[in-house]
């Protein structure tokens, strides 16, 4: 078995927070299109600084292991540098999600100095088509040259694009500009509703067909899977947690059913409370559609984005269904 | 000597899981060899470590601190200890 294997099951099976994603603010300095933040969450209050680093190390004591700062924009927050370094203080594969605008060759040598293990950057096209989607102007060439300082501190860094109608052709420059670069890249086309419900960042995903072309160009070969559980049951809550800006708990960022609230109770209160506890007692027979789909095996279904769609996240997600279709037929 | 400083580590099920993240690398360690990183974590020598380790197991000394070094030029030989 792959030690990555090894350590997904064990955390899996004993319920271990490996992998936290803390959004540490919802400001940013971009509005691009498809943000599945509502606007209105820009003026929340976010957790403090002790806060976050409090969590942080209630999560270590659970044998947390990957922790990932998001936002918004996390490098709005000045205190970034200062809670990278404290979560690489104990021992945390840190990485940085962001969108690269503020990265100038001070602030990437502040992230080598923090110990960053990663960064990766939202970029999704040439000059024309990444202005458009972010709606700033100077975003392309803020992106290029972020990419260019992080290069230059040696730091890893991605690119990753979900691709969209308006932006399905560039795929074929970024996966160059990468190659020129030496940058891992990551495609994705799933796009979900804002948090509030809003479906409108849904509206920029790409067709059946287009997915199905992009797959193929791409060689995409997926693993059907016989095994129903690995299927249906997501990690989500159970080696994977999402921590808002405000300091909500969710199974996941993307699986927004509130489990608790680090405003009055602690990390570990919500890890093993009830509401996770019903949560993980979940098995196949609950997921009644899915069952008996013949979709099942190629299907990757988010429990968060069936949420979203039907307030169940047992239910068939037609999003996954779309996909699920697509993989099939290749 | 001690685990690099810019390698993230954690102790899992009884076990060190280590990620290298310049090489992509995740390395899992047993039990034993869990143990032996804790003790070089607090500064222990071979000698120590093989002590402890005499006291949990029933095994031979000698044969403890001839793992420990082949353990050792391991974690070396995979530049995770500096």
């Amino acid at each position: 078995m792959k030690v990555s294997e090894e350590i997904f099951n064990i955390t899996f099976q004993k319920r271990i927070p490996l992998y936290t994603t803390i959004e540490i603010t919802y400001k940013c300095n971009l509005n691009c299109i498809h943000c599945y933040l509502p606007e209105y969450y820009k003026t929340k209050k976010t957790m403090t600084t002790e806060k976050i680093k409090n969590v942080i190390k209630q999560i270590k004591n659970l044998g947390g292991l990957y922790i990932v700062f998001t936002g918004g924009e996390p490098l709005i927050r000045e205190d970034i540098f200062d809670l990278i370094k404290y979560a690489k203080g104990l021992n945390f594969v840190v990485l940085l999600f962001t969108n690269g605008t503020l990265i100038d060759e001070k602030v990437a040598q502040k992230l080598k100095f923090s110990g960053v293990d990663k960064v990766e950057i939202s970029f999704y096209g040439r000059e024309i088509v990444h202005n458009s989607i972010t709606l700033k102007n100077d975003s392309y060439k803020k992106v290029v040259c972020a990419i260019r300082y992080l290069k230059k501190e040696g730091i890893n860094t991605a690119i990753k694009c979900p691709i969209m109608e308006i932006n399905y052709d560039e795929y074929v420059y970024l996966q160059e500009f990468a190659k020129n670069n030496c940058l891992e890249t990551k495609f994705d086309f799933v796009l979900v509703p804002k948090n509030d419900g809003d479906s409108t960042p849904q509206k920029y995903m790409i067709s059946q067909k287009k997915i199905k072309d992009f797959l193929q160009k791409i060689k995409f070969n997926h693993k059907k899977s016989l095994d129903l559980i690995s299927n249906l049951i997501c990690s989500a809550g159970r080696n994977i947690v999402g921590i808002t800006a405000d300091g909500k708990v969710y199974p996941c960022l993307q699986f927004s059913y509130k489990i608790g609230d680090l405003n009055n109770q602690t990390f570990k209160q919500i890890w093993f409370s009830k509401k996770f506890e019903q949560l993980n007692k979940q098995n196949i027979d609950n997921y009644v559609e899915c069952k008996s789909c013949d979709l099942v095996s190629v299907c990757n279904r988010c429990p968060g984005v069936a949420y979203v769609e039907t307030k169940n996240f047992y239910m068939c997600s037609f999003t996954a269904k779309r996909l699920a279709k697509v993989v099939q037929e290749i | 000597m001690k685990l690099k400083k810019n390698l993230a580590y954690r102790k899992i099920d009884g076990k060190i899981f280590i990620v290298d993240m310049k090489t992509s690398m995740l390395h899992s360690v047993n039990e034993i060899g869990s143990l032996i990183i804790d003790l070089l974590q607090k500064n222990y020598n071979f000698n120590e470590i093989a002590q402890k380790i005499v006291q949990e197991y029933d095994v031979n000394i000698e044969d403890v601190i001839l793992d420990i070094k082949n353990f050792v030029s391991i974690l070396r030989e995979k530049k995770l200890i500096e």
